[in-house]
């Protein structure tokens, strides 16, 4: 009899923590399936879509965001330079290329996962498609780096881990048919203060 | 040894059954999000700013700073929802998501016909009636079908700096929801 008891409650204790922990992990990120990833930069295109994998909703209902809609925009997160190391706001980093076709786009730097404020007037710690210098043949490069720095500026904090977040609006890059290379920025590491 | 053999396959059944079980029921369950968020923080068909110069939700900390974040909630027993907004010049885009947080239209000022937003959701018997006998107030609405009763309209505007801010403000001042019977 208690050996019966037993055998119930460990077959019902591992169904218990197996489930809930696995779901609990499960649901605690953007799943990896489904994910778009150009040059290391990700998006999720399926949340904004008619039929979600519900690995992204119950991500959605768990963190309590509000995601962009398929017609809305696609936004892109990158936490890694082009070497695979983290991004560090101790860092110079240079962000160079084009992105998809897009009626605009936002870049603004992510701290734990919500935008930077600026620290002061001035410092910009977001910029969008029309803010931006670009080259003759509309190519851009922007540098990351805790100082001022000539042509285009963004400020990701004096230091610590950082990640970029680039959102594509008005973008049919979701919709991709796969016949022309997309391309996303590359994002180089310059240099480090205190190396 | 079989019998701690079988336990521990039914409890593996178990705990998958377990975790299909909560992800599929998240939505439903979950006290967190957007929706319960929304809920608690505006009134029925009453534009309430989302961004950081409004109230202060855990779901606005994730938003586009670059952007001015207006939500409409909107119940369709009390009639059609309708959201009207004026051609601002500027991107805007708009995304309707029901009580369980799942996206029921978007759309961006390109896609609809005129410049100004003119929105409807209605629930499939509603969009019947209307079909049978169009209204002329809705004759340039674009028409959302919700199979749910309850959801909210999110309306994103370009607002990358406070130069803009007028052009915006304007703009929030004028959204107008509103619920229509049949």
């Amino acid at each position: 009899m208690i050996r019966d008891l037993s055998t119930f409650l460990y077959g019902v204790a591992l169904a218990l923590v197996l489930g809930i922990g696995s779901a609990t992990w499960a649901t605690g990120n953007l799943p990896f399936l489904g994910t778009l990833a150009i040059n290391d930069w990700h998006a999720n295109p399926a949340i904004g879509t008619n039929n979600p994998d519900p690995y992204s909703q119950a991500y959605f209902s768990r963190s309590g965001g509000l995601p962009l809609a398929a017609a809305e925009g696609l936004a892109f997160v990158r936490r890694i330079d082009d070497d695979g190391e983290t991004l560090n706001a101790r860092c110079t980093y240079v962000i160079e290329g084009d992105t998809p076709g897009a009626r605009l786009w936002t870049l603004y730097v992510l701290r734990d996962d919500a935008p930077l404020a600026s620290p002061r007037e001035g410092v910009p710690v977001a910029l969008h498609s029309g803010s931006i210098l670009r080259f003759r043949d509309g190519d851009f490069d922007i540098r990351i780096a805790p100082l001022p720095q000539p042509r285009n500026w963004l400020f990701a904090g004096a230091s610590g881990p950082f990640a970029l977040a680039l959102s594509l609006y008005d973008t049919a890059i979701g919709s991709d048919t796969g016949l022309a290379d997309l391309r996303m920025p590359a994002v180089r590491k310059l240099g480090c203060v205190n190396d | 040894m079989i019998r701690f053999v079988y336990t521990s396959f039914v409890g593996l059944v178990g705990a998958a059954l377990v975790h299909v079980a909560i992800v599929l029921l998240l939505p439903q369950l979950s006290e967190n999000d957007v929706w319960r968020q929304i809920e608690a923080n505006s009134a029925l068909n009453d534009p309430v700013r989302l961004d950081r110069y409004g109230v202060d939700l855990v779901a606005a900390r994730t938003l586009d700073p670059m952007f001015g974040v207006i939500a409409c909630r909107y119940d369709l027993d009390n009639g059609v929802f309708s959201m009207t907004a004026p051609a601002s010049g500027d991107f805007w885009s708009v995304a309707v998501f029901d009580d369980l947080g799942h996206i029921v239209f978007s759309a961006n000022d390109r896609i609809v016909a005129s410049e100004n937003l003119s929105l409807v959701v209605a629930a499939p018997l509603q969009i019947r009636v209307m079909q049978e006998a169009p209204r002329e107030v809705f004759a340039d609405s674009v028409m959302v079908e919700a199979k749910r009763d309850q959801g909210f309209a999110v309306l994103r505007i370009f607002r990358p700096d406070e130069t803009y801010d007028p052009v915006v403000a304007d703009f929030i001042e004028r959204i107008d929801c509103s619920s229509t019977e049949l």
